[in-house]
């Protein structure tokens, strides 16, 4: 990594930006905040204002337009796209400024088509309220509008058919006589009634009807029912045949949402771009900026710089006693499982990359976890099918898991094979105990605790393997005392009381193998103690660490016990297969049953597999973080993230393709 | 003494069922109460839907644990093949309980603890969805204790048998 300055002409500022963020080499550094004192050459306050509102502008468009693609992708899916070749060019991407205009408009016209559709959807329920109401009133001959004479008042409306003569015996009773109810139309279990009565009894009326539970008829139009249910009929259909217009709108732009992908795409890289052109220190007629750059790009991007601008560009060469984002660099293989340390952190500048360590482990212990022919080839023909059928973009997040879980599929198979497993014990169910897959070694389910052993001691190998990259960077920092007095020492107690533990199973005669162990943990025990505390002066107190520091023995301890997870998950993967195919075997016997059982065995084993692959993945993951990294890690730098094109939508070829 | 010389197949079932149904409660009162939660953040993050579903999904794991360790019980004691013909000592019935003991109370109560880690897993990826990795690795941690529990109980099982 290098560090990378360039002092250049202020008019030049955005098209060297352009040309770094179209490299996509250079993390640029903010060093605004380091020396804000002396920034205050030039007053930009307008400026960046302007920049400020443009850049809050963009966002704003750009969360509307994001949540538009959200509803285009999950109501329009169906719709075909005009085009669906999701791969442009750098250029088509950058003529969007150019077409922007027309852009907006096809998203303004979206809106607008959205909210016509939701404010006919809204008139059309209540029209169709007002039909439900009137569906009973259609026989009835009165203009509506008529609900008063000169004096009287006509309410139109509901009674429930048995308070009829109950209001109209109350009525008598209260001496308001005068009230005529008229039953217009007859119902089931209520009336339909017009009720007229004089003016001056309005108020005695209305509390009377109230009581009565009158309903009266919410509308009040010209016409008879039967003329307004009609013309509210044509206003329905008229409505139905607008939003099947709006519609076919949505779905011409539907076709047309690699636009708004294209849009969304230009938002965010020019967010990117402004964020980036408020770092650079400006005077009156230059600008200032630093950054990191690969090694291996820094000599031709300087010249391409120096080429095409009017700038002065320095390379700083960065030693390890620096600080500077990192970078990893592995092997195709290695690099598989490169985002299983990416979830972690990234690691300091001056340890190893542990990638390699990371990934051979998680190989193995993935693989030993779901240990089954079936599952394995079931994950890696699925994987094998994302990355080379559906082209999956292998940079991408969810790209480098797939690639990661095609390796972990093979390793699964391998396993598999070594434990005799293929969709758990599926052969020897189904054929009522005629075939056996054959183990190459044992089977976990019949030797539980030799599996046990043999877990806690790929344990100790994956311990051991921290502990050699340990060495290395002991070594990288030049402490190489270190080595001798903190991990040579756990070696030999390990190895040690291993031997001492188990070593009588080795049946070697030559010599007495336990005799060996505890020497060699005794040894190791003694240099522990009397080392562990070599920083302290007093003796006492260098005593009393060296006391303590054998209390990592503990740690140890723990570290390997937690190995023993990987014969848990063996058996569950295995029990669970067992249990599914045990079901299956129930029910099969005939047509039918044979049907269920085939569908038993497709859901059961699919459901096993994503349950015992998602255990294998994060615990592997885990024995990695907590026990391997536990050794030697110490972290603290972060990922090389460069100014550069990213886009969320649309993939950008390179300039080959 | 004759009832409880017949009591060995019962005890049998007995510790066999425990260990399905605590922890499959324990489970299931983990799911629904982080199931309430997602609701919470879908009605505002719709998207977040499938790497919510993992997280629901972590604390689920104990009840399957309890559910393996009720199949080993029943093959290993010959209870599955033999029925009410199954020749289980009253001791041994109390043997089989005692086995599946860890699981039965370290499942129940490590799942209600993982679907604590997870609710706040939840409210961590609503803000920042990229942590989603993390938050599985993090509830994962507690999950360890019901795995070594799992294996205290089978190891029992495949010594009692």
């Amino acid at each position: 990594m290098d560090k990378i300055k360039i002092l250049g002409l202020r008019r030049d500022k955005a098209t060297v930006l352009q040309f770094l963020q179209k490299e996509g080499v250079v993390e640029l550094i903010d060093t605004r905040v380091l020396n804000s004192e002396s920034s205050s050459q030039v007053d930009e306050t307008e400026q960046r204002l302007a920049l400020q509102k443009k850049e809050a502008e963009i966002l704003i468009n750009q969360t509307q337009l994001n949540s538009v693609i959200q509803t285009l992708e999950n109501k329009y899916a169906n719709v075909p796209q005009e085009s669906t070749d999701k791969k442009i060019s750098l250029d088509d991407l950058l003529m969007v400024k150019d077409r922007e205009k027309e852009f907006l408009d096809l998203f303004d016209l979206l809106k607008l088509t959205e909210e016509r559709k939701i404010d006919l959807a809204a008139e059309r329920e209540q029209i169709q309220r007002e039909q439900d109401i009137l569906n009973d009133w259609r026989k009835v001959e009165i203009d509506l509008q008529q609900t008063s004479t000169q004096r009287t008042l006509i309410f139109l409306g509901r009674l429930e058919k048995s308070a009829v003569s109950d209001l109209e015996q109350e009525l008598t009773e209260l001496s308001l006589a005068e009230t005529a109810i008229l039953i217009l139309e007859s119902g089931e279990t209520f009336d339909l009634t017009a009720i007229v009565a004089l003016r001056e009894h309005e108020l005695a009326i209305n509390q009377l009807l109230k009581q009565y539970d009158f309903n009266y008829l919410p509308i009040e139009k010209s016409g008879t029912p039967n003329q307004i249910y009609r013309s509210n009929e044509r206003k329905i259909k008229k409505i139905d045949s607008t939003m099947i217009e709006l519609e076919t709108t949505m779905k011409s732009i539907a076709a047309k949402r690699l636009d708004f992908y294209l849009l969304s795409d230009y938002y965010t890289v020019t967010l990117e771009y402004y964020s980036a052109s408020k770092i650079p220190e400006d005077s009156l007629y230059t600008f200032y900026l630093e950054g990191y750059i690969p090694r291996k790009d820094s000599r031709k991007v300087k010249q391409n710089l120096e080429d095409d601008f009017t700038v002065f560009v320095e390379l700083i060469e960065l030693g390890p006693e620096d600080e500077y984002p990192i970078l990893l660099k592995n092997k195709p293989f290695a690099g598989a499982f490169q985002t299983i340390l990416e979830m972690f952190g990234a690691p300091s500048t001056k340890e190893i990359d542990p990638t390699p360590g990371v990934a051979i482990f998680s190989f193995l212990f993935f693989g030993m976890m779901l240990s089954d022919v079936g599952y394995g080839l079931l994950l890696t023909i699925g994987c094998a099918y994302l990355l080379w059928k559906a082209k999956i973009d292998t940079s991408s997040e969810s790209g480098q898991l797939v690639r990661m879980l095609f390796l972990c599929g093979i390793s699964s198979t391998l396993w598999g094979f070594v434990f005799g497993g293929f969709f758990g014990d599926m052969l020897t169910v189904m054929s009522d105990n005629r075939i056996t897959f054959p183990c190459l070694w044992f089977n976990p389910m019949d030797e539980p605790q030799k599996l046990l052993i043999w877990s806690m001691i790929f344990g100790v190998i994956h311990l051991f393997g921290g502990m050699i990259m340990k060495i290395i960077n002991e070594i990288k920092f030049g402490k190489i005392s270190n080595v001798f007095f903190d991990v040579i020492p756990w070696f030999l107690i390990i190895i040690g009381l291993g031997l001492l533990l188990g070593g009588s199973s080795l049946n070697i005669s030559t010599f007495d193998v336990g005799e060996v162990g505890k020497w060699l943990a005794l040894v190791g025990a003694a240099i522990v103690m009397l080392f562990a505390g070599r920083e302290k002066k007093n003796i006492f107190s260098r005593l009393i660490s060296g006391i303590g520091g054998l209390y990592g023995v503990v740690n140890y301890l723990g570290d390997i016990l937690s190995y023993t997870r990987v014969l848990a998950l063996v058996l569950a993967t295995s029990v669970i297969a067992t249990v599914i195919n045990f079901l299956a075997s129930m029910v099969s016997g005939g047509i039918i049953g044979w049907f269920f059982a085939v569908v038993i065995l497709i859901g059961g084993h699919l459901l096993n597999l994503a349950l015992s692959g998602l255990s294998a993945y994060v615990h592997s993951s885990r024995l990695q973080y907590v026990e391997f990294f536990g050794q030697f890690f110490e972290g603290g730098g972060w990922f090389f993230k460069p100014l550069k094109y990213k886009t969320k939508y649309l993939k950008i070829k390179k300039n080959d393709e | 003494m004759v009832v409880l010389e017949k009591l060995g197949p019962f005890l049998t079932l007995l510790a066999a069922a425990m260990a399905a149904f605590l922890p499959g409660l324990g489970s299931a009162k983990a799911v629904s109460r982080l199931g309430q939660t997602i609701n919470g953040v879908l009605t505002e993050q719709p998207e977040l839907f499938g790497r919510a579903l993992i997280l629901q999904a972590l604390p689920g794991t104990q009840g399957i644990y309890g559910l393996l360790t009720l199949f080993l019980i029943l093959t290993r004691s010959g209870l599955m093949e033999l029925g009410f013909s199954a020749d289980i000592t009253w001791y041994q019935g109390l043997l089989w309980i005692a086995a599946s003991l860890p699981i039965t109370i370290v499942g129940y109560i490590s799942a209600l603890y993982q679907a604590k880690v997870c609710e706040t897993g939840i409210s961590l990826i609503a803000k920042r969805s990229d942590q989603h990795a993390r938050v599985i690795v993090l509830a994962v941690v507690v999950e360890t204790y019901a795995i070594f529990a799992l294996l205290a109980s089978v190891l029992a099982i495949f010594s009692l048998s």
